[in-house]
């Protein structure tokens, strides 16, 4: 069995980041690249279950500019066997359409049985790419899972949805996307770090895998980028007995109750 | 020219009821053109559904009923969707930015070429066609972006537009489910929310009570429930409570939990780590309470109160029921 | 006592009194529970705004406590009831000069922003305390604090060529300066290095830097038995310098492995992480001898590499040992410090300590200094558990004093080690302690109450 896990290098949501005003491309410059935390709780289950059962091996997959490669390196240092980068210039502001294009084609291409992603990402916060990629590499998708148990037929899973919790179960070929509700990563250890470099990374461009980005289709298209004026602080009261009659008074005022 | 078609999920909850997302979706959806309602349920669900389609914008609504909406994830959403992409060729596609519309929006997407906008906060229409807004990086940018032709798929995140649609008696349209494709997902178990409660859910709430380290204990988190509860208010918390063991983690908000667009916040002795506030600081009103005259909610609080919120709030409470008998 | 005059008396913003915002300045990460509540928290922007405090509060005879980011671990800021609290958070400017290779920093600047101007130049300035993050340049003057490169690039002390200190009567002197020798006069500098705020407050540092560091080369090394491990510790150190030599015990090893999930040995009974910091190839015959020297010691396995990625993944081990040991509960962080040859007997019998009181106590040390870190792990709710806890803590100390070695290796004495330093230095080395704390502060309103007893300097 084969599972393919998506990795994603962001820019760390713990400091600035920062889009150029002119181009609203991410400014590398303005922050650390990380692995997208939730990207590293698909890994962990990846791996896990590899440990737990036999004959499964974990590919990474991304796509991203050539300093993905030290994540992917690091990344491979948890115990994935091998990574796969898309890295082609055409994918600078890619759109989730072109985006899912080269994941799927690039998955299709390795072949796998369980896809396994984050279910949104800390930059893009879009959340439709593992769906989109199930949709074309016609495979089901489970995402925005709670829990994730595999078999070696099937995938199943809790999520969260309007009122309640289901429990969902698609037979493979599946694409799964996982919450933080999920295990974090660990840490890579001795062994792992000194076989990473050994691993196999391969990279493709989008000739490679037969794409044109200039190609006449749908595209979503950026039209402006602007900074939002940082909130300011507005009035503050110290509490002199009445302040829970003047608050109330301020939200009937504003109409807010 | 006749107004351009606007595709319109409006999920139904377990009871019966539309979401509560459904008004800003038809709201949306009229700000850009004729709102198209699609509903599809399990049988015997849709009818109620339809006609509340109806007061809040919705000049037609689809209508698809089939057992397999409770046994199969997705895929008949989508195939309604699909069928009436093919008879309209809408302008746009609106769907909640939430699990299950994020779902739709993808497969959708790709079986009928279109872009897609994802987790957009408003939308309006320029000379060129339809504009989405997005609200990047914890609310530190906006863009607006649009596609160079086709339908726009939009995921509208909860919360995020104030426009409401004119009360319509509505076409009902029934419409049959196709051949759904034999690999979906299967739903294969479903258990109600245990915390379902009159208590609206926190990411399309209107207001929003929030709790923080600052209430002590669990205990003391009674208190931002108490607020909420008087309020009609969404209950939210900071990590820092979740971490304490105040408040479950489905409560968290900020940049690991949800994220949050109120019309008002009420920050509960919060004191406002850029992690919370990238949570919640599109809210239009944010409302502080908290002792500490130097924690950094302040700085982005309308109203900053600086006292003890065991003393603020149940005065706030009492005070509000004064004045609604 | 109300403070309006010292409100009035500094410009604008200065002072807090504020309650729950000073509770945010009472305590260091010792959480001392003996804290006062201070009288005021004044937030100093410049030399003049300490020396109105100071003088302010000598006239008064209120106590002045002098805090950097409050990362203490000894409890020397702790808030005195009723005393001032003169927090240098808002003084960190930084001014690097590459032509004498020197910095003039201000004492609230975080060590890691001293690192990172340096690097700017192409220099570095070495003592790596591990709360470098969030630690203050001003506190590890305080301190004269150490870390994990200290093996081989020395102490806080060995880079400072000089100081700016208001006195306790409010004067404000320079000592030393940019200048690597200089022989003027008693080495007062000295003096202030590592007084923990008890004879003056340092408003400005001129500190040495020196290149930057090469790329290291790393090695973990994992042994069976403790003495194999203490063995090679002796052998490496007798005969090289490496940049880093950290020692991990069974305990922090399994507190490791459960925060981690890396794969280490749980079965193991030391782990060892050494850094080469020598040009590449004598960093490769370095690791190359020091890791003949693990194997002849029966070292159980042992990686290295020369990538630095690598190796800053190797060492992530020893960086995650206090957050890991502290997710077991609250820890009493000791800082004893032997001789290296006595590294063993002071590991044998913390082990002994920690079963006669029936507390985990988890080891971890700068191996090739000698100066370990016991961290005691005990349950907050459980009392009777948390006095064993603190029984043990002085039990750890008199045995490192037994063994020849020190109550404190870098993180001072504070207000929690106060009562074995008597015990430690002996009747002459404390009366000169209280003679020169007289001489400077004889109102004892700098920082009182830490290192020294406020009841023996009267007497």
């Amino acid at each position: 069995m084969r599972i393919a896990v998506l990795v994603k290098e962001v820019p760390d949501s713990y400091g600035a980041r920062r889009l150029n005003l002119t181009t609203g491309l991410a400014e590398r410059e303005a922050s650390d690249r990380v692995l997208d935390e939730i990207t590293s709780r698909a890994v962990e289950a990846a791996v896990s279950h590899a440990e737990s059962a036999e004959g499964v091996e974990v590919v990474l997959v991304t796509m991203g500019p050539e300093s993905a490669e030290s994540m992917l390196r690091k990344t491979l240092a948890m115990g994935a066997d091998s990574a796969h980068h898309v890295l082609d210039p055409g994918l600078l502001g890619a759109d989730m359409t072109l985006s899912a294009e080269v994941l799927a084609a690039v998955l299709q291409r390795i072949g796998c049985d369980l896809v396994i992603s984050g279910d949104v990402s800390s930059d893009g916060t879009g959340g439709v790419i593992p769906t989109m990629i199930a949709e074309r590499i016609g495979a089901a998708h489970a995402t925005s899972l709670d829990s994730l148990t595999i078999t070696d037929s099937s995938v199943t899973g809790n999520r969260e949805t309007y009122g309640g919790t289901v429990t969902v179960e698609a037979q493979l070929p599946a694409v799964v996307s996982v919450t933080e509700r999920l295990p974090d990563a660990r840490f890579p250890g001795f062994k792992g770090i000194m076989a990473a470099k050994k691993k196999p990374l391969e990279t493709y461009t989008l000739a490679d895998l037969g794409i044109d980005p200039a190609a006449d289709v749908p595209r979503s298209i950026l039209l402006s980028v602007t900074e939002a004026p940082a909130r300011t602080a507005g009035e503050k009261i110290h509490d002199e007995g009445d302040a829970g009659k003047r608050l109330a008074e301020y939200l009937i005022d504003k109409k807010l109750v | 020219m006749a107004q351009q078609k606007i595709l319109t999920y409006l999920p139904v909850l377990p009871s019966g009821e539309l979401m509560g997302s459904a008004a800003e979706l038809l709201g949306a959806a009229a700000q850009l053109g004729s709102p198209v309602g699609v509903i599809v349920t399990t049988p015997g669900m849709a009818e109620a559904a339809a006609e509340s389609a109806g007061e809040l914008g919705a000049a037609t609504v689809r209508v698809a009923e089939h057992e397999a909406v409770g046994t199969t994830l997705t895929e008949p959403t989508v195939d309604v969707f699909t069928t009436a992409w093919e008879d309209l060729r809408p302008e746009a596609v609106l769907v909640p930015n939430d699990i299950d519309g994020r779902d739709l929006a993808a497969r959708l997407s790709v079986r009928t070429h279109s872009a897609i906008a994802a987790d957009v906060v408003g939308v309006h229409r320029d000379e060129e066609g339809i504009v989405a807004h997005h609200s990047v990086y914890g609310s530190t940018f906006t863009t607006e972006s649009a596609t160079t032709h086709g339908t726009l798929i939009i995921t509208l995140r909860e919360g995020a537009v104030d426009y409401r649609g004119q009360p319509v008696t509505p076409e009902i349209h029934r419409v049959e489910l196709g051949e759904l494709p034999p690999q979906a997902a299967s739903i294969t178990e479903f258990s109600a929310s245990v915390e379902a409660s009159t208590r609206p859910d926190l990411r399309g709430a209107p207001t929003v009570v929030a709790g923080g380290r600052g209430l002590g204990s669990a205990e003391g988190f009674a208190l931002a429930e108490q607020l909420a509860d008087a309020l009609g208010a969404g209950l939210g918390a900071s990590r820092a409570a979740v971490d304490a063991g105040y408040a479950p983690h489905s409560l968290q908000v900020g940049q690991t939990g949800v994220t949050v667009a109120p019309d008002l916040y009420i920050a509960l002795g919060i004191s406002g780590a850029v992690q919370h506030l990238a949570g919640m600081q599109t809210a239009k009103t944010v409302v502080a309470i908290n002792k500490d005259p130097e924690a950094p909610i302040f700085d982005i609080a309308d109203l900053g109160i600086v006292g003890d919120v065991f003393e603020v709030v149940p005065q706030l409470i009492e005070t509000l029921k004064a004045q609604r008998p | 006592m109300s403070c309006e005059d010292l409100v009035s008396a500094l410009p604008e913003g200065r002072v807090i009194t504020e309650p729950a915002t000073m509770e945010n300045y009472r305590w260091d990460r010792a959480n001392d529970p003996d804290a006062g509540t201070p009288l005021a928290v004044v937030r100093a922007e410049s030399t003049s705004d300490i020396q109105t405090v100071v003088r302010y509060a000598a006239e008064r005879g209120i106590a002045v406590v002098p805090r950097g980011a409050g990362s203490g671990l000894s409890g020397g800021s702790t808030a005195v009831e009723g005393g001032i609290v003169l927090s240098m958070e808002r003084m960190r400017e930084i001014t690097v000069d590459p032509l004498t290779r020197t910095a003039v920093v201000q004492p609230g600047a975080f060590n890691s922003e001293v690192k990172a101007a340096a690097a700017e130049h192409g220099l570095w300035y070495p003592p790596d305390p591990s709360s470098y993050e969030f630690c203050s340049i001003g506190g590890n003057i305080a301190t004269n604090a150490g870390g994990l490169c200290c093996v081989k690039y020395g102490v806080t002390t060995d880079y400072v060529l000089g100081l700016g200190v208001v006195l306790a009567d409010g004067r404000s002197v320079q000592l030393g300066g940019p200048r690597l020798k200089d022989v003027a006069g008693l080495d007062l500098t000295k003096l202030f290095i590592g007084s923990e705020g008890t004879l003056g407050v340092i408003t400005e540092i001129t500190l040495r830097l020196i290149p930057a560091q090469r790329p290291p080369t790393t090695l973990v090394a994992t042994f069976k038995t403790l003495d194999a491990s203490t063995d090679a510790i002796l052998a490496i150190s007798s005969s090289m310098r490496p940049s880093m030599l950290e020692f991990m015990d069974r305990p922090t090893i399994n507190a490791v492995e459960d925060a981690t999930r890396m794969g280490l040995d749980r079965e193991a009974a030391a782990m060892l992480v050494v850094q080469s910091d020598e040009p590449a190839e004598f960093a490769a015959q370095e690791i190359a001898k020091i890791e003949a020297l693990c194997h002849e010691h029966q070292a159980d396995e042992v990686f290295s590499t020369t990538d630095p990625d690598e190796g800053e993944a190797f060492v992530v081990a020893r960086r995650m040992a206090i957050p890991a040991v502290e997710q077991k509960g609250s820890l009493l962080l000791e800082d004893v410090g032997v001789p290296l040859p006595k590294l063993g007997d002071l590991v044998r019998g913390i082990e002994r300590i920690a079963q006669q009181r029936d507390i985990v106590i988890a080891v971890i040390a700068h191996a090739g200094d000698g100066n370990t870190h016991p961290l005691l792990v005990f349950d907050p709710t459980d009392h009777e558990q948390k006095e064993r806890a603190h029984l043990a803590y002085g039990e750890v100390m008199d045995l490192a004093v037994q063994l020849g070695g020190t109550i404190t290796g870098e993180h001072g004495v504070g207000r929690l080690k106060r009562p074995w330093l008597a015990g430690y230095i002996g009747a002459d080395a404390l009366d000169l302690n209280h003679r020169i704390k007289m001489a400077l502060d004889p109102l004892n309103v700098l920082n009182p109450g830490a290192v020294l007893d406020p009841a023996a300097l009267k007497s």
